[in-house]
C-alpha cells in the first residue's frame, strides 16, 4: 500500500461519495441474458439444449444423402447412362451407315437439326434428293452447341426408351473433319 | 458460511443453486456498491454498466469459488468489479513505452480547491483522463497499490507507472485550476 497524498485522499472520499445512476433494471436485463445463455432458458420458460444432438443429426443425414447422390450421379456419368446427343446418334450408328449407294429410307418423323456449326444437318422433306444421303457414314459432331436446342429435339424425336446397354458408345472420334459428320435419320431409328 | 449473516449466506446458496430470484437480490444489494467501483474505471454511465453486467455475470458464474473463510463477500466482489474495470480500459488503452524514470516531478495538486468540489465533479474530471493514465491514477490513488502492483496488474513497467501517474496528476492540476480560477 502507498502512502497517500492529502489530495488524493480527498478524491478518494469523494469518489465514494458519488451519485450512483439507477440502470440496476437495464443491467440485470443483460446479466439475465447472458445467464440465460448458459442455462439455455428463454423468457417463455421453455428450455432448449443449446447441445442438442438432434440439428447434428439433421446436419449429418442430410450431408450423408448429399454424398450419395454426388456418388451416385458421378457412376452414372462414368458409366455413361446419361443420354447425350451423340451417344442418341450413336445408337443409331448401326442403322446409318449404310453402304454406297444404297438407297436411303426416308424418316417417318422429322429429325431437326442440332448443332449449328458446319455439319450438314439435312432437313426431312429433302432428304431423298439430297445427295449427301450418299455418304457412307453418319456421325454427328461431338461438341453441342450452347445455342443449340438439344433435349427438347432429342425428345420429340426419340421414343422413350432407348436402350443403351449393349451398344457400343463412341467416345470420340479422331482424325475426322467437319465434313465427315452427317445426320440421316432413319425410321427404324425411330 | 463463516463470516456471513444469514441472508446473505441464503442468497449465495440460493446463487450456487442457480437461482434467478437469488441471483437478482444478490445483485440488488451490491448495486450500489460495485457501481460505484465500476463508476472509476468507466468513461461515463454506459461504460460502467457494461463494466457491471460483464462483472455480475462473472461473479454468478463463478460464485462457487468464493470461500467465505479467505475474506468478505464485499473484498470479493470488488476484486472481480476492479478487474472486469481493468479489462474494459485495457481493450482501449494504449500504454505508453515502458518508461523507465525513477524520480519524477510530482505537480502540486491543490487540496483546498479539491475539497471544494462536488463529488460528480472529481468523478467527470477522473473519467476524462486518457484511458491507461485513468488506470493507474485509480489504482495508485484511489485503490492504493504501489506501483510495483499496478505494473504487475496492467504488465507495464513501474517507470510506466509512475509516468502516467504523474501525467494524471498534471492533467488533474491544470483542470482544477481551469475550473475554479
Amino acid at each position: 500500500m502507498n502512502q497517500k497524498a492529502l489530495y488524493e485522499l480527498t478524491i478518494t472520499r469523494k469518489l465514494d461519495e458519488v451519485t450512483v445512476p439507477d440502470l440496476s433494471e437495464m443491467i440485470w436485463s443483460r446479466i439475465e441474458e447472458e445467464l440465460d445463455k448458459d442455462t439455455g432458458d428463454n423468457t417463455d420458460g421453455n428450455t432448449s439444449s443449446p447441445s442438442s444432438p438432434v440439428g447434428g443429426i439433421i446436419a449429418g443425414t442430410l450431408g450423408l444423402v448429399l454424398v450419395i447422390g454426388f456418388v451416385v450421379n458421378y457412376f452414372n456419368n462414368k458409366k455413361g447412362n446419361l443420354i447425350t446427343p451423340r451417344e442418341f446418334n450413336n445408337t443409331r450408328e448401326p442403322v446409318l451407315i449404310e453402304k454406297p449407294g444404297a438407297p436411303v429410307k426416308q424418316n417417318a418423323a422429322p429429325f431437326s437439326p442440332r448443332i449449328k456449326d458446319n455439319n450438314a444437318v439435312v432437313p426431312m422433306p429433302a432428304m431423298e434428293n439430297d445427295t449427301m444421303l450418299n455418304m457412307p457414314e453418319l456421325i454427328e459432331s461431338l461438341p453441342v452447341m450452347p445455342d443449340t436446342p438439344v433435349a427438347d429435339d432429342i425428345t420429340g424425336s426419340v421414343p422413350p426408351a432407348i436402350d443403351t446397354a449393349g451398344k457400343k458408345k463412341v467416345r470420340g472420334v479422331q482424325g475426322i473433319g467437319t465434313d465427315g459428320y452427317r445426320i440421316v435419320p432413319k425410321k427404324d431409328s425411330l | 458460511m463463516v463470516g456471513l449473516q444469514d441472508d446473505t449466506a441464503q442468497l449465495i446458496e440460493g446463487c450456487l443453486a442457480g437461482d434467478r430470484k437469488a441471483q437478482k437480490l444478490l445483485y440488488q444489494q451490491f448495486y450500489g456498491f460495485a457501481m460505484t467501483i465500476a463508476l472509476r474505471y468507466a468513461r461515463d454511465d454506459m461504460d460502467a454498466a457494461d463494466i457491471m453486467s460483464h462483472a455480475f455475470v462473472k461473479i454468478f458464474r463463478s460464485i462457487k469459488s468464493f470461500d467465505s473463510s479467505k475474506g468478505s463477500l464485499h473484498s470479493w466482489i470488488k476484486r472481480i468489479v476492479i478487474n472486469e474495470g481493468l479489462d474494459h480500459i485495457k481493450s482501449r488503452a494504449r500504454f505508453s513505452e515502458n518508461v523507465e524514470i525513477e524520480t519524477i516531478a510530482e505537480p502540486e495538486i491543490r487540496n483546498d480547491v479539491l475539497a471544494q468540489m462536488g463529488a460528480d465533479e472529481i468523478m467527470k474530471l477522473v473519467q476524462k483522463l486518457p484511458p491507461a493514465t485513468h488506470a493507474v491514477f485509480v489504482l495508485y490513488a484511489v485503490e492504493g497499490h504501489t506501483h510495483a502492483e499496478i505494473a504487475k496488474k496492467l504488465t507495464i513497467a513501474e517507470g510506466t507507472s509512475k509516468w502516467h501517474l504523474a501525467e494524471a496528476r498534471k492533467i488533474l492540476q491544470k483542470q482544477i485550476m481551469l475550473l475554479h480560477t
